[in-house]
């Protein structure tokens, strides 16, 4: 605990987690609510309350679960998301995904965090939990963190791999992961210039987005229906995915280049990749 | 004891800082205090806790910013449709028909029922409540929201719910691990109809569109299976279910024409 950390407000650390969470899920009732953020169910009946009076979460009538509203974009509406984000990545993310179905996601780092710039997610009906772009993934806990630190030069992937160690213990722990395994992850990435992670039921496949001669982000596919040994399904993903991402690479490339009219013509005619085989 | 004001103070201030940076270049201490109509000292707190959470960030001129972290406060906002355009039309169809109706979304393998009338209808044996969780082979409405899912999906589903195992992989087994061809049908007549042997009941669904003409729900009558025949049930319920669904899809049209 810091000197400053007196002042923090509790209440309101809460309240913002409890947003948070809402927005991850299509309706969520106080008790099931109260199980993800793990406070006392009186507690987060509070909350809604509180945020209810507010105006930013509403009851339905009809599943009598609770849902943000749309006076939450009030909290957010100054944030201006990146153009080439906007114009290239999501309307690539939104392509690819009615091909592949699961969500993709495209993560970068900034600094020593993995941050989650774009994603499908909500288009998607195959999950029930959707992450939100903006928010920060621990490195070791998504198949791009390991990619992208094992492609950083050297300086960086050893400092990234480093403070992933120390301070990424409870992610090692959850999924039983010894430093050494997190090593040989890492350098597997750096070699192969893709990154598979199993991890509980879901399978990652992630691959690099170069641009101009360096890494800037991955993209990653999460998918619940891998078992092992079935690496045909597996090599399909990869292999869709890979030719995916030289496109996407080009694609901001051009836009950098062009602005972002060329890119974004590209995208409206719609991705061609791989069929199935 | 939560303090309730605090929360709502922060989330004010929050906004605040939105509104400045879209409409001047951030916010000082001085004018959100002024503006939110707080003391300084209150306000300070305020921007500590933000900014220890990653939602704002002080520049070097001293003005607050909102960074991309505020996007994890809006971006999974869902338009709550099936409980403002649906749920009317549903529980007027409900006291007109009597069996129980139910409303119904695709998530992962399984179909979740988002709204029924069952607490309304006086034929209701087994009460199925908002939440509950369904097989999508061996149900209507599952039946039905697959048929309609472009051939992608349709193989991706398939393959999740072979892999998951159990009763649900049997009865994709039993289907040839395919839906193509069960998926012609369904959309050739419009309508499924599936019996559940163990409640002694069946169900009729018919598909319902969002204001992008793509299936998004299954909207369905259940009745006990000895009350009547398949054919009777269809000459019966087929019309008014496919008028709602049409309903819903025409509100949804004209919701979308006001909010742009």
């Amino acid at each position: 605990m810091s000197e400053g950390d007196r002042y923090r407000i509790r209440a309101l650390d809460r309240a913002l987690a409890i947003l948070r969470v809402l927005n991850q899920y299509n309706g969520l009732n106080a008790s099931e609510l109260s199980r993800i953020v793990r406070l006392p169910r009186p507690t987060v009946v509070r909350f809604l309350t509180t945020l209810t009076d507010c105006g930013y979460v509403a009851r339905s009538d009809s599943d009598e679960r609770y849902r943000v509203t749309p006076d939450v974009r009030n909290l957010t509406y100054g944030y201006r998301e990146e153009k080439w984000l906007s114009s290239v990545v999501n309307p690539f993310l939104e392509g690819l995904h009615q091909e592949l179905v699961w969500p993709l996601a495209f993560l970068s780092l900034s600094g020593d965090r993995l941050v989650i710039e774009a994603l499908t997610d909500r288009m998607s009906s195959m999950i029930e939990r959707r992450e939100s772009p903006g928010a920060e993934m621990p490195l070791l806990s998504s198949a791009s963190g390991y990619l992208l630190i094992g492609l950083s030069d050297d300086e960086t992937r050893e400092r990234l791999t480093e403070t992933a160690l120390r301070t990424e213990t409870a992610v090692m722990a959850r999924y039983g992961f010894s430093e050494d395994c997190v090593r040989e992850k890492i350098e597997e990435a750096r070699q192969n210039q893709c990154m598979v992670l199993n991890i509980q039921a879901h399978t990652a496949v992630a691959a690099p987005v170069w641009v101009n001669g360096n890494v800037v982000g991955a993209v990653v596919i999460r998918i619940k229906s891998v078992k092992p040994g079935e690496d045909q399904k597996l090599a399909h993903y990869k292999d869709v995915l890979a030719t995916a991402v030289g496109r996407l690479g080009r694609m901001i490339e051009a836009s950098l280049n062009d602005g972002a009219g060329y890119a974004r013509q590209q995208a409206d005619q719609g991705l061609q990749v791989a069929p199935y085989q | 004891m939560l303090k309730v004001e605090s929360v709502a103070r922060g989330l004010e201030v929050l906004r605040l800082i939105n509104y400045g940076m879209v409409h001047g270049n951030g916010a000082s201490l001085g004018e959100i205090a002024a503006a939110a109509g707080l003391s300084r000292g209150t306000t300070y707190r305020i921007l500590y806790t933000l900014e220890a959470t990653g939602y704002v960030v002080r520049t070097a001129d001293g003005r607050y910013d909102v960074t991309r972290r505020v996007r994890t406060l809006s971006h999974g906002y869902d338009d709550d449709w099936i409980g403002t355009v649906a749920d009317p039309v549903v529980r007027d169809l409900g006291r007109e028909i009597m069996w129980p109706l139910s409303v119904s979304e695709h998530v992962g393998g399984a179909v979740v029922v988002r709204l029924t009338t069952d607490k309304q209808s006086p034929l209701v044996f087994n009460v199925i409540r908002p939440g509950y969780n369904m097989s999508m082979l061996d149900t209507a409405s599952g039946r039905v929201l697959l048929a309609y899912s472009s051939p992608e999906k349709q193989n991706t589903i398939m393959e999740y719910i072979v892999g998951l195992g159990g009763d649900r992989a049997v009865a994709a087994d039993m289907l040839g691990r395919s839906f193509a061809a069960t998926g012609d049908l369904i959309r050739q007549r419009g309508y499924d109809h599936c019996t559940i042997p163990q409640v002694r009941q069946t169900a009729l669904a018919v598909p319902v569109r969002n204001e992008n003409d793509e299936v998004v729900a299954a909207l369905a009558v259940r009745y006990f299976s000895s009350a009547m025949s398949m054919a009777q049930a269809v000459n019966s319920f087929l019309e008014p279910l496919q008028q709602a669904a049409r309903q819903m899809y025409e509100l949804n049209l004209s919701r979308k024409g006001r909010t742009q």
